[in-house]
């Protein structure tokens, strides 16, 4: 489970090592450029559009060929590879992330650039459909539909898709989706997610159409305190924020002078933290229409499996596993309590440092009552 | 033999003079002394050459033997020369024009800090450390100038903000390529003395910079006194760094 990194790595990890960190920067027809770092920090995030979000102050020198490629409004690719060396001299490093460029500003007299960049999504997010060229969406199932949206989104690039839902899943839910000129295309991306409970997410421009776990898998990777442990510092936290035992998504239409309205609801029914016993704890948000009643209820229920997981969450900072990904199974030992099964929901590599902030979400399967 | 080379130490300048004779083309000139084996600094496009040419090497060390090698395809001819004898020294590499000696080197301090991350484990004795290289040398030195003008000369050798090599002859490895962060000019009971804060480079590669000519002078000024006006000292002229400083 540790990636493309060597199976050895976790034990590695209970050790000192170097850790390695390397941006390049690809635009044709430029030649690849490697970029000097002073610091980065790379985050991934599931609740997050896009998912893969990067931080990273490069020493800005005066090689205006360097400054003329690296220009946001081209569609400049930035590779981020990280890694370690082994006490055993053996080198291990590989792509963190492949991302696009946002933004690129000159410090001076600081001499630097402190570079954004981000994955496919934000890509798709400044893609609109346009109103004079011929698209017809496919809505024989979200894999189709999120083809056809990433091709068009990702021009000219051909995106690969990685889904594992299989061909013409959640057809009926798409059925509806409006879809008009002047779209953003990763909001459709993410409205169709949303209707067929699925998750839609972007590593460069590869698109993996996927389920989020709210269930625990094998664990990725076994964070301990104690002699030998990775854990520098670690916040465990119970909240009510973010938690949410009921949810509603109201969806508003018109239809030539018809307004249409219907709320999918969805709440957890029975247990501790059942309104019945722990009160009112709401979540709504709105979507646009139109829908079904039954397809609404669906996208409340797929957002409030989610949400429930989110009450209690650890915050920690620990020895950089660079395999680690949100909805990934680990394992965390504190220094009190008994060892705990939880989800990653966001973690943020600090290379430079070696280290890693992890987020995680616990793994609970509630039993929910959607619609009346 | 197709190739001679000739090599004699200058006491003025800190600088070998290097005599090349051949009739292959020379690729390669290179010295070996106590800091290691460099190409020697030329004018960009000096190499390949053929025929007699002299060279003017600027950092060579102040001890011990130099050696000179002059390399072509079908040959190469060796020279040693000593630069023995010399005070400390302080050299622009690219404009070796910027060179000034100096009687007195003292109060020398360097700090060598790693790169390293210390990370302390909840529950754990030993830390994890996220292993980097140390860093280069960073420090200052104190350099002690007869009266003010000298003080300035060497003030102008950090001024640029081009890599400074400093050369001695009495501790093996110290000499350095160095970045100046800060100096600090004070007067020191009749004397003047600079403190220069340094950040160790490494080698910079690169040719020395010239080739700035009376035609070139001559687009910059319609009049003598403007150009007079437009440089603050002869080496500034011969720098072309014009200015107020």
């Amino acid at each position: 489970m540790t990636g493309a990194y060597s199976p050895a790595a976790p034990d590695w990890l209970k050790e000192s090592l170097w850790h390695h960190a390397t941006v390049t920067a690809v635009l044709v027809p430029y030649s690849p450029r490697v970029l000097d770092l002073e610091d980065i920090r790379v985050t991934f995030a599931e609740d997050w559009s896009p998912q893969i979000q990067a931080d990273m102050l490069v020493t800005a020198g005066y090689d205006e060929d360097l400054f003329e490629m690296l220009d946001p409004q081209k569609r400049v690719k930035l590779l981020i590879d990280a890694g370690y060396t082994y006490p055993d001299g053996t080198t291990d490093v590989h792509r963190l992330a492949d991302l696009y460029l946002l933004t690129r500003p000159i410090r001076r007299p600081d001499n630097t650039m402190a570079l954004t960049a981000a994955s496919g999504e934000a890509v798709t997010q400044g893609a609109r459909l346009d109103p004079w060229t011929a698209w017809v969406p496919d809505r024989a199932g979200l894999t189709e539909f999120v083809t056809w949206a990433t091709t068009y989104g990702m021009y000219p690039e051909a995106p690969e898709i990685d889904s594992v839902v299989g061909s013409g899943f959640g057809a009926a839910a798409l059925a509806d989706l409006p879809v008009e000129a002047g779209d953003d295309l990763w909001s459709l991306i993410s409205e169709a997610a949303s209707r067929t409970g699925a998750w839609v997410y972007a590593d460069g421009n590869k698109w993996i159409i996927t389920r989020s776990p709210t269930s625990t898998g094998t664990a990725a990777y076994a964070l301990t305190t104690g002699p030998e442990g990775t854990i520098f510092t670690s916040d465990s936290q119970l909240s009510r924020d973010g938690f949410a035992n009921s949810c509603v998504i109201k969806y508003m239409w018109r239809t030539g002078t018809t307004d249409h309205l219907i709320h999918g609801y969805a709440r957890i029914n029975g247990g501790p933290y059942a309104p019945e016993a722990a009160g009112r704890m709401g979540d709504a948000v709105e979507r646009p229409g139109p829908i079904t009643q039954d397809a609404a209820n669906q996208a409340a229920a797929a957002r409030l499996a989610n949400l429930a997981t989110r009450g209690r969450s650890l915050l920690l900072e620990a020895h950089a596993a660079y395999w680690l990904r949100p909805s990934n199974t680990i394992t965390v030992q504190l220094s009190t309590g008994p060892p705990e099964t939880v989800l990653v929901r966001a973690v943020t590599f600090a290379p430079l440092a070696g280290t890693m902030n992890v987020t995680t979400r616990q793994a609970i399967n509630v039993p929910m009552k959607i619609g009346e | 033999m197709t190739v001679t080379i000739t090599a004699a130490p200058s006491t003025v300048t800190g600088a070998a003079y290097l005599e090349i004779t051949t009739t292959n083309p020379v690729v390669a000139l290179t010295r070996t002394d106590k800091n290691g084996t460099r190409p020697v600094r030329l004018e960009a496009g000096a190499l390949p050459f053929t025929g007699t040419a002299t060279f003017r090497d600027y950092e060579p060390a102040l001890s011990g033997p130099v050696l000179y090698r002059a390399s072509t395809d079908y040959g190469t001819a060796e020279t040693s020369t000593t630069l023995a004898g010399q005070g400390p020294r302080f050299t622009v590499p690219a404009s070796p024009l910027l060179s000034v000696g100096a009687a007195t080197v003292y109060d020398y301090a360097a700090n060598r800090k790693t790169r390293s991350t210390v990370h302390e484990v909840i529950g754990r004795a030993d830390p994890i450390i996220v292993r980097a290289r140390m860093g280069t040398r960073t420090g200052t030195l104190s350099i002690v100038c007869a009266d003010h003008a000298d003080l300035m000369d060497l003030e102008a050798v950090f001024a640029l903000g081009a890599t400074v090599m400093f050369r001695q002859a009495e501790h093996a490895g110290l000499d350095m390529y160095f970045h100046a962060t800060e100096t600090a000019a004070v007067p020191n009971t009749g004397k003047w003395e600079l403190t220069v804060s340094y950040v160790e480079l490494t080698y910079p590669a690169g040719p020395v910079l010239g080739a700035w000519t009376f035609a070139d002078l001559a687009a910059t000024g319609a009049t003598f006194a403007e150009i007079a006006a437009a440089y603050p000292s002869f080496t500034a002229l011969l720098l072309n760094t014009p200015g107020p400083l």
